[in-house]
């Protein structure tokens, strides 16, 4: 069975037309080439197994299966949250968060005690506003004013004297959060709200700037309120005002309470008027809010989902899947020690535990030295043993070669793909490199490699590939590719006849 | 055991002379107070210097932070990050939404500064998601964009942050099982130069772990080849935002114990560009990606801009006035008497310096060392 098979690969720049229709089986733990003149696309096929680029057409099929990015449930739960996050922030929007903050949040607190008393004398006039809080007009001493739990936590600072600060951290003072999230609701929704300008209490649509009403006090403003709601959701049927004691009046639904009065039939109108166009608004802004929930949900989650889909063949993903490849043009990380790349190419095999790395437990420094002894072995193994804490950028060409090699076999690849490892070798190094691809063979790898120095090719390769300007025009073991005309003709070029 | 425990600590000596020092650093003046030495030594009024020095060290603490913070997204992963302010800003006002009175949460200082170090993180994650493709210059455009937003966005939601007002006053962290009490709080400078001190040495300790395990090394592979990264099997889409996580994380942390220094968030403007340069000044002038390196970076950058400058500026100003009044000149209202004037030409300058004969640093990072088994 074929460890990796390209089934036709072709890549196409634009119009040029780099691999077209190469076919390969490669069987494992055999040493195969792929040969051919410069330009010939040996790279550019390199580059698509491992998903530097993704292939025009045709197929890589690696161990049976193709080498994409499995959906997990980490990846529709990320879709979820960021459509849920989307859709929300959109919604958040078209409703004004400043607004919403403003009524949902100022409007419940004391309002009054933010400003800045600083007497017990001070506090007596702030009344607590609506519910059954305890009235602070109903202490008369700055001591009865001071909770327990002030002085408990030594907040007096002596001088008889309540900060805001200290008076708004004592127990007296609460957060009305079943009113806030009514609120926050309501304004969601495009009904009217209670704002406070100065003394007053101003009811107004959540929709726009426009002023329904105002009421010099909390409890009326919340009647108000909650009449006008009431009126504006009468005002889409056909609700008309009815006369009473020489005043036109707008009943609720069941007729019992009078919602809106006004002096005259016109000016009634006038309201009525009013009342419906704020209807309008809320319909349009209930309309826009859901365009914008679906819209953001749709855009976020159908985003994240074609943003994963298009990331699905990276080389990562097929790293993973046991595929290591050395550089052309060596790519090692030039800062960071030897034994420091070999660590980065065995980056799987480390624990992906975010507190050990932080804490640096005894099991995160146990794996560590572990991982480190094994790196050093990989070092010894391509004979870079002594250079471990040199930075790599330090080492002369021929090691810095040995040690991408390194780098990649620390991944313990199924498939190693060499790029042209002899390159600029001289020819000791370059025997000495062909017992290092013998021996990584041994160790159960099964190694592709790209080369131009044909002695190498010929002495180690089971099978060979030619390539030439992209189109695969041999294939055979060393002595048949040897004796193969098209290729003696792509290398040295047709024998003119004259 | 001894001997192997005290090799272990050799290669961090300079740290910890460091922290011993400044340990000891609050004890000083009143060491001058107790010993009665001179007041004044070759002109310079010690009691006033140390006094002031200590005032400023926990700001320093704190900046350093951020640039420590910044160092993991510029220095580790070699992403130009250019709005780093940002979210120090967001920081210090979800500190300042989350703990002051009036507003619903009222959290204690220590969740605040928890939340606010996530909230920070989540908004580094949110700005990273999608400009995870962007390199080099474009992405310090868009991060500069993100500054400028947030900043405008602190100013505008005026419901919430209170606009140019900023939100005020932020209460001190209750720290009653150390047995202090609030009220020593605004007196004594020791217990939040401590807590800033602890926080610094605790980031410096986790940073440094980090830097020597999985996610530190992959950080690197992506600065230095991040296509050979990824052919290693790093996910790169993955260890970025991690950068971006753990680097805003820190800013957050710095911004919320700066908003609890000062009781107040100080306004959208304390979060701009200029912030976000200054502390990649100091990465820069330290050592990119060098922990030692950003912690003398920032402390020479901050410590110049915050003590030295003002300390120059009082001396100058006493000579000046003794020199017109034995002179009878008009020298008091110069303006180039006065070294605060100065102060952004010496700070080019000395980048400039630096740039043309140290490029990589103070302290450039010595990966050499992190060859040893720790």
């Amino acid at each position: 069975m074929a460890l990796l098979s390209l089934r036709g690969l072709t890549m196409r720049f634009g119009g040029l037309t780099a691999v077209s229709g190469f076919d390969l089986e490669v069987e494992p733990l055999k040493i195969y080439s792929i040969i051919g003149p410069n330009g010939a696309g040996k790279t550019t096929a390199f580059n698509a197994i491992t998903g530097i680029y993704a292939p025009t057409s045709g197929e890589i099929v690696f161990d049976n299966r193709e080498l994409r990015r499995p959906p997990t449930w980490h990846l529709y739960a990320t879709c979820a949250v960021v459509a849920i996050a989307t859709g929300l922030g959109l919604m958040l929007m078209t409703a004004n968060i400043d607004t919403l903050w403003r009524v949902a949040i100022k409007n419940n607190n004391d309002d009054e005690a933010r400003q800045q008393p600083t007497s017990a004398a001070d506090f007596a006039k702030y009344d607590s506003n609506s519910d059954g809080q305890v009235s602070l007009s109903e202490l008369t001493d700055g001591a009865a004013l001071k909770p327990e739990g002030l002085l408990a936590r030594g907040d007096d600072n002596g001088d008889g004297q309540l900060s805001r600060t200290e008076y708004l951290r004592a127990e007296r003072w609460r957060f009305d959060w079943p009113n806030a999230r009514r609120d926050a609701a309501r304004q969601l929704r495009g009904e009217p709200g209670l704002v406070r300008r100065g003394s007053r209490w101003q009811i107004v649509p959540a929709t726009s700037n426009r002023l329904l009403a105002t009421a010099p006090h909390l409890k009326q403003a919340l009647v108000t309120r909650d009449n006008h709601a009431e009126a504006v959701a009468l005002s889409r049927g056909d609700w008309r005002p009815i006369e009473r004691d020489g005043k036109q009046v707008f009943l609720s639904a069941d007729g019992q309470r009078e919602l809106l009065s006004a002096p005259d039939a016109d000016s009634a109108k006038i309201k009525l008027a009013q009342l419906k166009e704020v209807a309008a608004e809320q319909t349009t802004h209930r309309r826009n809010q859901w365009l914008a929930l679906l819209g953001g949900m749709l855009v976020g989650g159908l985003g994240t989902y074609s943003v994963w889909q298009r990331s699905r063949r990276t080389p990562d993903v097929i790293a993973l899947a046991g595929i290591a490849r050395t550089f052309q043009n060596i790519r090692l990380f030039q800062n960071m020690t030897v034994l420091e790349n070999v660590l980065v190419g065995m980056d799987r095999s480390f624990s992906p535990n975010l507190f050990g790395m932080l804490f640096h437990t005894t099991a995160q420094r146990l794996q560590e030295t572990q991982r480190r002894a094994r790196a050093r072995e990989i070092l010894e193994f391509v004979g870079l043993g002594l250079k471990q804490e040199n930075l790599a950028k330090n080492l002369p060409y021929g090691e810095q070669r040995r040690l991408e090699i390194a780098r990649a076999m620390a991944a313990e690849p199924k498939l190693l793909l060499l790029d042209e490892p002899a390159a600029g070798m001289n020819p000791t190094e370059s025997e000495e490199l062909m017992h290092l691809i013998r021996r990584i063979r041994d160790t159960g790898a099964t190694v592709l490699l790209i080369e131009h120095h044909m002695k190498l090719v010929m002495d180690i390769s089971d099978r060979i590939a030619v390539l030439d300007y992209g189109q695969k025009i041999a294939e055979g073991t060393p002595a048949e590719v040897r004796a193969n005309p098209r290729v003696i003709e792509a290398y040295l070029g047709k024998e003119d006849v004259s | 055991m001894k001997s192997s425990w005290l090799s272990l600590l050799k290669p961090l000596l300079p740290e910890l002379v460091g922290l011993l020092v400044l340990l000891l650093f609050p004890i000083l003046p009143l060491g001058w107070r107790w010993l009665h030495l001179p007041e004044v030594i070759l002109f310079v009024p010690v009691q006033e210097v140390l006094d002031r020095v200590a005032g400023q060290l926990p700001i320093i603490f704190i900046l350093t932070i951020l640039a420590l913070g910044l160092n993991v997204v510029v220095g580790y992963t070699g992403l130009l990050h250019l709005g780093m302010g940002a979210f120090f800003g967001i920081g210090a006002y979800l500190t300042g939404i989350l703990t002051i009175p009036g507003y619903p949460f009222e959290c204690g200082f220590w969740l605040a500064l928890v939340l606010s170090t996530f909230g920070a993180a989540l908004a580094g994650v949110m700005l990273a998601a999608p400009t995870l493709r962007l390199r080099g210059d474009y992405l310090a455009l868009v991060t500069l964009g993100f500054g400028e937003v947030v900043r405008f966005s602190l100013r505008n939601l005026e419901e919430i942050t209170a606009g140019t007002r900023a939100l005020n006053p932020i209460p001190p962290p209750n720290l009653t099982w150390l047995g202090l009490t609030p009220g020593s709080w605004s007196d004594d400078m020791r217990p939040f130069y401590y807590l800033c001190l602890v926080m610094l040495a605790g980031m410096v300790w986790l940073l440094r772990n980090l830097e020597r395990s999985r996610l530190g090394r992959a950080w690197v592979a992506i600065r230095e080849d991040e296509l050979a990264a990824t052919c290693m099997g790093i996910n790169a889409a993955r260890a970025k935002l991690a950068a971006f996580a753990v680097g805003s994380a820190l800013a957050g942390l710095a911004g919320s114990l700066y908003a609890t220094k000062l009781t107040t968030t100080a306004g959208p403007d304390a979060y701009d560009f200029n912030r976000s340069i200054i502390v990649l000044a100091c990465v820069i002038l330290g050592g990119l990606g060098s922990i030692r390196g950003v912690i003398v970076g920032s402390f020479l950058l901050v410590g110049f801009d915050n003590v030295f400058a003002p300390m120059l500026d009082g001396i100058m100003q006493k000579a000046a006035e003794s020199a017109s009044q034995k002179w009878d000149l008009k020298l008091t209202d110069n303006p180039f008497l006065k070294f605060t004037n100065w102060r952004l030409m010496i700070f080019g300058l000395a980048l400039v310096l630096m740039m043309r004969y140290r490029p990589e640093g103070l302290l450039p990072s010595k990966r050499e060392s992190h060859g040893e088994a720790v």
